[in-house]
C-alpha cells in the first residue's frame, strides 16, 4: 500500500492556482502548501520562498492516465505562469505515519501515573529529565493511529479525573476509547470491570493491542460501536473524551446520563472553554448536576453526576 | 530565544473533519508532528464550519512543537462562489468557464488581505486576479 504524492513547486502567486488545478484529484479534496523555514537565515521566522503544493491519491486510484492528465493540466497552467513538471513520489505509510514518535517520550500524569511508549525502554526516563518512581502506574501505549496519546490537555484532565475517582472494584465505561489510554490507567488504579467503545475500526485494533500489551484484558473489554450497542446501564463511572457537540448530542438524544449509576460520575472531556456553557446547559437539560470543573489550557473537563446535587 | 522555524504548511481541509489519513497525515506527518493532537484541536476549532473548506496554516518548529492558526476560505472558492461555477477550467488560457466583476475582485482581495503576503491592495488584487485568470475565470468591469 502506497500513498501517491503529486507535488508541485511554485511561489506564493503561483500556488493558489496550483492548488486549485489539483483539488478535483485529491484525497478528500485535500491539498497542502508548504513552505520550508530559511536555514541560512538567522531570523528564525524566516521562510524560503518557493511554495510546494501537494496532493495525495491512494494506491487503487493511481493510474499512468491519471499521471499524464495530471501533467497535462500543469502544462496548460505553465502556459499563463512559469510552472516545473509536476513530481510523483510513492510513499510508504512508515515514511510518514510514524515520524512523531521521535518527539513522543514518557512523562507522568497528576501524582502517579506514567504514560510509557512501547517503543522505548522502560528504565530510559523521560526526555525532560523526570524518573520513574517505584510506586507510579505505569500505561505503557502505542497510540498508533488512535486518539489518545496522552499529551493532550483533554487526555491529562480525564486522567487526572480517574486517579481521584477510581475505587477498587469499580465499574466503568469509556466511550470513544481510542487507544484506550483511559481504560488501561483505570484498570491499573483498580477498577474491576471496564468497556472501551469506539466506533472507529483502528482504534478498535490500537485499543486491542494495547490492553493485552498491559496485560489488563482480564478487565478490559474492547468493543466496536456507538452508545446505543452498549447494553450494560448503571456504570460508576462513564469517561466521554470526544468534542463538544459529540457530547452534547449524547446527553440530549442518546440519554448519556441513564448510563450513569446513581451515585456515579460522567467525566466529560474534549471541551474548548468556549464551548463550556453550551455543555452546562445540555448537562442541565439531561437532568444532571456539573460538580467540577477542570481546566488546561484553552481546554476543560467536566465531573457530572446525575440528578440533582445531594 | 524565538524556536526556529523548521516549515509552514498550509492545508486546506474540511472543517470538523480532520484525521490522519492523507492529507493532513502525509503533509504534517514527516515534519514530527502529534497527528492526533492535531486533528482534535483543528476539529474542536471547526466544529461549527463542518461542509466548509476552512484552512490551516501549521507552523512547525525544529523541536517537533507546532502552533497553527485557522485561516479565510481559498481565494479560488470565494472566486468559484462569486462567477457561480462548480470548478476551474482545465484549460485556463483556451476555455473560459465564468466571469467575475471587477468589483467582486476587489471585495475578495479585501477578505483575503489578511492572510495573503502583500503589503497593500494593491498587491492583494494581483493576486487574486492572476488566481482568477488561472481558473479560466475572466474578469469584466
Amino acid at each position: 500500500m502506497y500513498w501517491l504524492e503529486i507535488s508541485v513547486e511554485t511561489d506564493g502567486e503561483g500556488a493558489e492556482a496550483v492548488a486549485e488545478a489539483l483539488r478535483p484529484f485529491a484525497h478528500d479534496g485535500g491539498v497542502a502548501l508548504e513552505q520550508m523555514g530559511d536555514e541560512t537565515d538567522l531570523d528564525p521566522n524566516a521562510l524560503e520562498s518557493t511554495v510546494t503544493v501537494k496532493i495525495y491519491v491512494s494506491e487503487a486510484d493511481d493510474s499512468p492516465e491519471l499521471r499524464h492528465r495530471i501533467e497535462e493540466i500543469m502544462y496548460h497552467l505553465g502556459r499563463l505562469y512559469p510552472l516545473p513538471a509536476p513530481r510523483f513520489t510513492e510513499l510508504k505509510d512508515e515514511d510518514w505515519a510514524n515520524a512523531w514518535k521521535e518527539n513522543y517520550q514518557p512523562f507522568r500524569v497528576g501524582r502517579k501515573l506514567w504514560i510509557q511508549p512501547s517503543w522505548i525502554p522502560l528504565d530510559a526516563g523521560s526526555g525532560s529529565g523526570a524518573q520513574l518512581a517505584d510506586d507510579d502506574i505505569v500505561v505503557v501505549l502505542d497510540p498508533g493511529m488512535a486518539f489518545g496519546t496522552g499529551s493532550h490537555p483533554t487526555t491529562q484532565m480525564c486522567l487526572l479525573a480517574l486517579e481521584k475517582l477510581v475505587q477498587p472494584g469499580m465499574r466503568i465505561l469509556d466511550l470513544g476509547t481510542g487507544s484506550a489510554i483511559l481504560a488501561i490507567a483505570a484498570a491499573k488504579l483498580g477498577a474491576a470491570e471496564l468497556l472501551g467503545v469506539d466506533n472507529d475500526d483502528i482504534a478498535v485494533k490500537a485499543a486491542a493491542d494495547n490492553v493485552a500489551q498491559n496485560h489488563v484484558q482480564d478487565q478490559v473489554k474492547i468493543r466496536i460501536g456507538t452508545l446505543a450497542s452498549v447494553a450494560e446501564k448503571h456504570w460508576e463511572i462513564v469517561v466521554v473524551n470526544i468534542l463538544a457537540p459529540v457530547i452534547i448530542t449524547l446527553l440530549a438524544e442518546d440519554g448519556l446520563l441513564d448510563y450513569v449509576a446513581d451515585n456515579g460520575r460522567l467525566v466529560l472531556s474534549g471541551i474548548l472553554d468556549q464551548q463550556l456553557g453550551e455543555i452546562e446547559q445540555a448537562i442541565s437539560d439531561a437532568g444532571g448536576t456539573l460538580l467540577e470543573t477542570l481546566s488546561m489550557g484553552d481546554w476543560v473537563a467536566c465531573v457530572v453526576q446525575p440528578g440533582l446535587r445531594a | 530565544m524565538a524556536k526556529k522555524v523548521k516549515a509552514v504548511v498550509k492545508i486546506q481541509i474540511q472543517g470538523g473533519r480532520a484525521n490522519p489519513a492523507p492529507p493532513v497525515g502525509t503533509a504534517l506527518g514527516p515534519h514530527g508532528i502529534n497527528l492526533m493532537q492535531f486533528c482534535k484541536e483543528y476539529n474542536a476549532k471547526t466544529s461549527n464550519q463542518v461542509g466548509q473548506i476552512v484552512p490551516v496554516e501549521v507552523t512547525v518548529f525544529q523541536d517537533g512543537s507546532f502552533k497553527f492558526i485557522l485561516k479565510t476560505s481559498p481565494a479560488a472558492d470565494l472566486l468559484k462562489k462569486a462567477a457561480g461555477v462548480k470548478g476551474g477550467s482545465a484549460v485556463p488560457n483556451r476555455d473560459k468557464v465564468g466571469t467575475v466583476t471587477s468589483q467582486q475582485v476587489r471585495e475578495i482581495a479585501e477578505i483575503k488581505m489578511k492572510d495573503l503576503n502583500s503589503i497593500d491592495i494593491e498587491g492583494a488584487l494581483k493576486i487574486i486576479s492572476g488566481t482568477a485568470r488561472s481558473m479560466g475565470i475572466t474578469i469584466v468591469d
